[in-house]
């Protein structure tokens, strides 16, 4: 669990904004959107790499997913 | 509403955040795509990770330790016991956990940046007076090159573009971005600048990067 947050911090801004305002706010892409103002494609696009990004964070951790 | 499932649907996919109508589509998507089905596999481990975790802000705890246990019992308490039956699953996760090796990828002797890993070959280049610093992965891919950018250090307000020159002397755009007044904080900082982009001309053929300011010139040149 910390590591997990540790592992978010270590991603840039906008890879954090998009999960902490989507998955960690429980909210749809299209919610996102609408919250964060911009289009959906550029929401689940942003979702991809930031996820491609934490991966990779996690796994310098020694977290193996 | 998306008519067209694209490939990058599979993060929001895998999280479980896209409405009905386009998580179908996207399935229809995914059955005939190997890539897609490849990432689905690697996202699906996160997706239990992430779940039920709460927005990260960009500063730690003042004691990391004390702050997650605080944290682990007020989320205890505040949702009950379906919650707990995840805190328990996430603490399992964590005993699995073997440590923080870094991996051996050195950039002049600093770490590149995690947003970069897996994005190709790593190149990077700073401004010594301004204190710009950027790092940049190419990728050759069958359609031409990948390009991923850390940039920090950057004042604001600006409006900048990354171009791609390649060997004839060809300029490219591969993104844009604008700089906001505050602008970008160091690279291993939270607030740093990352964006990725692609263009046509071919790995062998790219032979440098430039970030270039609306009105302001090119800040910095990449050889890649
Ligand atoms: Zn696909």
């Amino acid at each position: 669990m910390v590591v997990i947050a540790e592992a978010i911090r270590t991603l840039s801004a906008s890879h954090r904004e998009v999960l902490n305002e989507t998955v960690l706010s429980k909210r749809t892409v299209n919610e996102a959107a609408e919250v964060l103002g911009l289009p959906v494609e550029t929401i689940k696009s942003r979702v991809y790499y930031a996820l491609r990004a934490l991966r990779v964070a996690l796994e310098e951790r020694g977290v193996a997913t | 509403m998306t008519a067209d499932a694209e490939h990058t649907d599979v993060g929001a996919y895998a999280l479980g955040l896209l409405q009905p109508d386009d998580a179908r589509a996207f399935e229809g998507h995914l059955a005939g795509c190997r890539r897609c089905s490849d990432d689905l596999t690697g996202f699906a481990a996160m997706a239990d990770l992430l779940t039920g975790l709460g927005p990260v802000k960009g500063d730690p705890p003042p004691d990391p330790e004390a702050g997650a246990v605080a944290l682990l019992r007020h989320r205890a308490r505040a949702r009950g016991p379906v919650r707990r039956t995840r805190l328990l699953f996430a603490a399992a996760a964590v005993v699995l956990f073997t440590g923080g090796v870094l991996a051996g990828a050195i950039r002049g002797g600093e770490p590149i940046p995690a947003d970069l890993r897996g994005w190709g070959e790593i190149r990077s280049a700073s401004d010594a007076k301004s204190g710009l610093e950027a790092v940049a992965a190419v990728q050759g891919k069958g359609w031409g090159t990948h390009v991923a950018l850390d940039l920090g250090n950057l004042e604001g307000p600006l409006t900048c573009h990354l171009i791609a020159v390649s060997t004839k002397g060809e300029e490219s755009v591969v993104t844009g971005w604008a700089v906001p007044a505050q602008g970008y904080g160091a690279i291993d900082s939270p607030d740093h600048l990352q964006v990725h982009g692609g263009i046509a001309i071919p790995r062998g053929d790219l032979k440098r990067l430039i970030v270039r300011a609306d009105g302001a010139g090119d800040l910095l040149s990449i050889p890649v």
